[in-house]
This record gives structure tokens, sequence and C-alpha cells, in this order.
């Protein structure tokens, strides 16, 4: 036997799931209208029959048991394919129906009438549908009403999905609310708590109830009230709120800082709010200003002691130069001893003056701020070279291609003077040889100041870089030692290295580089 | 905002390094050729004996002033520099007794008269004993030491609070005038010319930093007519970083 199938039957039985009626409980409103379609229509059967895809399901029957039958026996399949009513006045003279299981046996059937439930996209999905035992024939007003009947199914129908589209938005914005990590609350225009997340209990330990209802001011620091208040009455003018920051007293006392943007819906006055916790940014943030403070003061301090500190020391040490110089002027006659203590007294003088200006000298770098220019360093080492070197007893070569480099001018004196003085220091032969030499390697300028002296050994190359370092005993050379120390932090805070290479009596050999910008 | 907070957590720590050593070498280092000048002057004194002229002698008693005003400048440093790594122990102090043992080594206080007053619920607590007492005796010292009147007095409170002591220590002496406020705690600092009273200016300094490093707070106000008042505040429980 053919089975007739509509020709968008998956669509149609898309329909039909979308209103997810199937297998659901009796519902009067339906049974109403089964009983009102029995009544017109002085049959004793009447089915809200839905066709799903290989059985019809009652929503609502009168006048039968069965809840569903298969489809392919089913009358109403034959309904679902026309948009009329259909009609079968005797099944015996319908040759269709004249052999059907529910015609030749119970339910014994011969009349039929059946009108399509068309929802609003034109899907018939199923039908309303009255049944006779004994052969008849509708009158116009009873298939008139059956239609209206069948037309008032799909209203339910209609309604019923509706109902389940609304619940569901509804359920989405309510965990759209419900699991937002964001603090959301509504408050009314009289400034209570109307509705608040479970985001702002946890963010601030107070039961929902414990809130709802509440005066919102209650929890708002004292001191942050003022701006609030204001902040509210700008909302309550149009404006919206962003990244209004207040202080929010939790449960346990403690304030934290919440950021909030709020705006304002003019029917109701409420204000709809959504706030974060910014505690921890904000003391980040106030973190990094103490720090910024810290380091300012700090900077200050430092340059202030160091001012300090040399002129207390220094001024009496000049004052102790000078009544020495006096008193030798005073006596001429003054014994070898005497004479000779006063000589040691004033290199001793001389010496502490020196440490005290290495130590400024050493403070100072990187702090104070020194223009830039360009700087040839051909002419630079020429200069340094005739201050420092003796004229006799060295020999010095400098390399053709010295570049010229934009860079503060001092810098680089402090750092060549301080490598070709300990090399003409520390030069133990009859003629000492110092070479400077160049080499431009990629994004480096690489320098060398090597010298004949007597070298340095390994154990000692790290150590040479340090404060106050010599190697050999301070009073056979007049050196404070802090040179070497002052040329590394130039260097390193120009973004450069500088490392040595030497073997004891070998020579040193001081290579350093500078970035190309 | 977390890089920058390190870079200058960084810097601030590294120019912390390089105050610590600053004063650690001008403290240490520049100890050697001090101590040389020093021999060296007593020395010359010996072998001078009383030969020399008068203008000789003269200069020659600068001279030595000068030395020991050095000496005392290193001194004050080196304290400075220790005021965090000695001395750091904690004990059971009586403070009504820390007060006048402070009272009764300082010197020359016959002309002044001391005032003392306790509002204690505890007399004893356990703190940096030597660390207050160096506070106390700074301050009084101070007060007995530039005292301008024949006959001084200083008031000395202590008040126990509930998470510390406030300790206020009063003159009726000049006070400080408006201009130098800012500067009394900075090291080296005197009022008057160093020629006029002989005092280095490191007791506010070291001070300062003391109660700094427990935690608590110190204070100068200028007394109602004349003189000055001090105010600190001494933490009961000192939290010490390492």
């Amino acid at each position: 036997m053919k089975i007739p199938k509509p020709v968008n039957e998956r669509e149609r039985l898309n329909a039909l799931e979308s209103y997810s009626v199937m297998d659901s409980l009796n519902e009067k409103e339906y049974d109403s209208i089964t009983q009102l379609a029995a009544y017109i229509c002085e049959t004793p059967i009447a089915l809200v029959s839905l066709i799903d895809h290989d059985r019809q399901w009652f929503k609502s029957k009168v006048g039968l048991d069965v809840s569903e039958t298969p489809r392919d026996i089913s009358f109403c399949q034959y309904t679902i394919m026309n948009d009329e009513l259909f009609e079968v006045s005797n099944a015996l003279d319908d040759e269709t129906f004249v052999n059907n299981p529910l015609v030749t046996g119970n339910p014994n059937i011969r009349f039929y009438a059946g009108a399509p439930l068309k929802d609003g996209n034109g899907y018939n999905l199923g039908s309303l549908c009255v049944i006779d035992t004994k052969s008849k024939t509708l009158s116009q007003e009873q298939r008139k009403a059956l239609r209206i009947l069948g037309d008032q199914v799909v209203v339910l129908l209609q309604m019923r999905k509706n109902n389940f589209d609304l619940v569901a938005t509804q359920k989405e914005y309510y965990n759209f609310i419900e699991y937002s990590v964001d603090l959301v609350c509504i408050i009314s225009s009289t400034l209570f708590f109307l509705k608040v997340n479970p985001a702002i209990t946890r963010a601030l330990g107070y039961f929902i109830g414990e809130l709802e209802g509440k005066a919102f001011a209650d929890y708002i620091h004292p001191d942050d009230l003022e701006k609030t208040f204001f902040e509210i009455d700008k909302l309550s003018e149009g404006e919206i709120s962003i990244s209004f920051e207040n202080r929010f007293k939790c449960k346990n006392g403690e304030y934290i800082i919440l950021s909030w943007n709020a705006s304002n819906d003019f029917e109701t006055g409420n204000l709809y709010c959504i706030a974060r916790d910014v505690t921890t940014d904000k003391q980040q943030q106030q973190k990094l200003i103490t720090a910024l403070f810290e380091l300012k003061k700090n900077n200050e301090e430092l340059d202030q002691f160091a001012y300090v500190v040399s002129h207390d020391l220094k001024a009496p040490l000049r004052a102790i130069n000078n009544l020495a110089e006096w008193i030798l002027e005073d006596m001429p006659e003054m014994s070898e001893e005497v004479s000779k203590n006063f000589t040691i007294l004033r290199g001793r003088v001389q010496r502490m003056e020196n440490l005290i200006n290495g130590v400024l000298d050493y403070s100072r770098i990187g702090r104070t701020k020194i223009e830039k220019e360009t700087v040839d360093i051909q002419e630079t080492l020429k200069s340094v070279i005739e201050t420092i070197v003796p004229s006799t007893g060295f020999q010095v070569h400098i390399d053709e291609n010295m570049p010229k480099i934009h860079i503060e001018k001092i810098l680089l004196h402090q750092i060549f003077s301080n490598l070709v003085s300990n090399a003409v220091k520390y030069n133990d032969k009859p003629l000492g040889i110092i070479n400077c030499g160049y080499k431009s390697i990629p994004k480096f300028h690489q320098f060398s100041i090597s010298d004949n002296g007597s070298g340095i050994a390994p154990q000692y190359h790290e150590k040479v870089f340090g404060i106050f370092q010599t190697i050999e005993a301070r009073d056979k050379k007049e050196s404070t030692g802090i040179g070497l120390s002052i040329v590394k932090k130039i260097i390193e805070e120009k973004g450069g290295k500088i490392n040595v290479e030497s073997e004891e009596n070998k020579g040193a050999n001081f290579v350093f580089t500078i970035p190309k910008q | 905002m977390d890089e920058i907070q390190i870079d200058y957590e960084a810097e601030l720590e590294e120019l912390k390094k390089e105050y610590a050593d600053f004063i650690y070498i001008v403290s240490h280092d520049i100890k050697a050729p001090l101590r040389a000048i020093s021999n060296l002057t007593s020395w010359i004194e010996e072998d001078l004996g009383s030969n020399a002229s008068e203008d000789v002698q003269n200069n020659f008693n600068l001279l030595k002033n000068r030395v020991s005003r050095l000496e005392s400048v290193m001194n004050a440093l080196l304290e400075v520099s220790r005021v965090i790594s000695i001395e750091m122990e904690l004990y059971e102090v009586n403070l009504p007794k820390l007060v006048n043992d402070s009272i009764q080594i300082i010197k020359n206080h016959q002309n002044v008269e001391f005032h003392l007053n306790f509002q204690l619920k505890m007399e004893s607590f356990e703190t940096l004993g030597k660390k207050l007492q160096k506070v106390l005796f700074n301050l009084l010292d101070n007060a007995v030491r530039f005292h301008d009147k024949e006959k001084g007095n200083v008031y000395v409170e202590v008040i126990e609070k509930e998470k510390e002591y406030e300790i206020k220590i009063s003159d009726d002496g000049p006070g400080i005038s408006d201009k130098v406020r800012d500067k009394i705690f900075n090291i080296f600092y005197t009022a008057n010319s160093k020629d006029v009273l002989e005092t280095i200016g490191a007791g506010l300094t070291i001070s300062k930093k003391i109660v700094k490093m427990v935690g608590g707070k110190i204070e100068y106000f200028p007394a109602e007519k004349t003189g000055s008042i001090f105010i600190i505040n001494w933490p009961k429980i000192i939290k010490l970083k390492h």
C-alpha cells in the first residue's frame, strides 16, 4: 500500500519537533476542543492527531483509548496532504480504506472528517478529526466549526511554542547574569538593590538576600558617598557611567574598590549596573606610584647625601692641607723628621681627597644628564694621550679607522683616560707600548686598549672591575682603584661590555663595546 | 604594568644598594688614610714639642681640630651605615628606666631640669632596646646641648597606645626656625656653624633611620612659645625584614 508523504515532509517533521509537543501530558485546553468537536459533529470520537515520522500521536482524544497508531493505517495521513477538510462518509465505499484494519476491526471506522492543523509556516502538523462507527455526512456548519476548532488547536500549539521560546530566552538571560564574572545589579530609583547576581555575593561576601531590598548607599565608603550621588544624578540626567570608581563595604568590614559601568532606565528610573573589583589593579597602580616616588626620593637623597658627605669631608681636608702648608712656611728650620711627616701627611690628605672624588664620580654616573654630540674618537684619543702619556718612554699607536660616534663626549673621555692611564701606570718596561684598536662588529663598535705592561693574572680578571680594587699595595702607586669600576659602569649603562685579556707579565688588552645607536 | 613595576623595583633596589655601597666605601675605605693622617698628626705634635712659635702652635691646634672633626664625621657615617646591622637584639626594656639611663649619660645636664610623665599600662616590653635608647639619647642630648637659657626645662612624656608608644620630648630652648625645619633630619646638617658649636649633625639622621627601620615615625613640631617638640611613635611589635 502506497503511503502518501507531503513534498516538504522533512521540514514538516522538523516543524513538528519545534513545538516540543509529542508525548507531552494531557492538557485541558486541547481536551476542551476535542470534546467540542465531538459534540458539534455528533460523533463518538474526536482526536487531535499529530503525524510523526511513522506514527500518529494523539495530543487529545475523546472516545478512544489508544494514544497512538501506526501512520500507515491512519486516516489523518491523508488529511495533511491537502489544506482542505478531508472527509470519508463511508469507509466501506472507499477503496483506500475498505481493507484498513481500523475499518475492518476496532474501532470499526465508517465515517471520518479531519481538518488539517496548518501552522503559520504552512506545515500541516496533523489534524483535528472526528470519527464515527456509522456512515454520515457533516453539515456545512459542522464542517466550518471543525475547521475553526482546528485553527484553535494551531493557536494553542503556537502559544506553546512561544512560551517555550520565551522560557529559553529568559533562561539564557538569566544564565548570562547568573554566571557573569562581573558584578551585575539593578538599583531602584529610590536607591535600593532590586536584584544582584551571584558574582556580587562572591566578591562581597553577602548572601543575595542580605543585599536585595537594602539601601545601596549603606555599603559605600562614607568618603565616596558624595561623588557616588553626583554620579547617580548624572545617570538620571541620561548620561551613562563608565569606569566610575568607589569603595564598597564587604561583609567582613573591608572595602574593595569597584569600577562601575551603569545606565539609567528612563521608564522605571532603575539603574542597570555592572561592576568589577579593581582593588588589586589599584593597589598595583598605587605600588607603582609609590615605587616611582621612592625612586625619585632616593635619587635625590643620594645626590644630596653625596654632596653633603663630600663637603663635610673635603672641607676639613682642605683646612688640614692649608694649615700644614702654613706651618711649613712658618718653620723653615723644621727638623727633617717633622718635615718628612708633614709631606706624608699631605700625601694622605691628597689621597683621601682623590678617594672622595672617585666615590662621587662613581655615584653620579647615570643620573646626570649629559648632552650627546658627535665625537671623533681619533681626536679624543689624541687629546687623552697628550695629557696622560709621558713624552718619553712610551710608544703609542692609534688605528686609522677610528669612527665618529654620537655619544656623551665626557663619558668616552672618562673611559679612555682611565684605560690609557692604567696602561701607563702599570707599565714596567723600558719602552711602554700602547695600542688603541678599533673594529666594527655587527651592532657594536669594538675598541681595545692594549699594553706591554705587567699584565693581570687570570684570577684577578673579574676583580679588577670592582670598586677600590688595586692589585698592588696602594702606597706603591697613588691609585684610587676606582677607575675601572667607573669604566665598567659607564660602558654597561651605555649597553656595552668590557673585559680584559691578559696573562701575568704579558701585558693587558682591555676590549670594550659600545652599541651603534 | 607588571613589567614596569619590576623595572622600578629593580632600579630602586639598585639605588639602595648604591646608597649602601657609598656609605660603606666612604666609611671604610677612607678610614685608612684618615688613620694615617691622625697618627702623623700626633707624631708631629710630639716632635714639635714646645719649640714652636705661638702662630705655629695655633695653626697646629686648628689642624688637630680639623682632624678630629674628620674622625667624627667618619664615625657618624659608620654609625649611619650600621643602623640596620648592629645592636639588633630584641630584649625586654623598662621604659622609665631607659629614659632615666639615657639622661644619666648626657654630659653637662646640670642646668636642665627634666620633667617625666609616664602613662603606661605595661612599663616593660620587648624591643630593640639599644636602638630605642640611642633615639632617646640623641633627642635628649640635643635638647640639652642646644639649650640657650640659664635654667632649662626638658619634658619627656610617654603614652602607651594600642599598638605603639608615643614618646614626646620637648624643651623650652631656642627651637628650630621655619626656614630650616625641613633640613634637620639631613645628614651633617647643623643649624649653627660647626665652629660655633662643635657638633656633627648626625644624631637626628641616625634617629630617623632607626625609627623608620622599626616601622615608626618621628616628627618635629614647634613648641607654642619657644622650643622644640619631637614626637616619636615607636611600635610595640617590630617586624624586621631579615
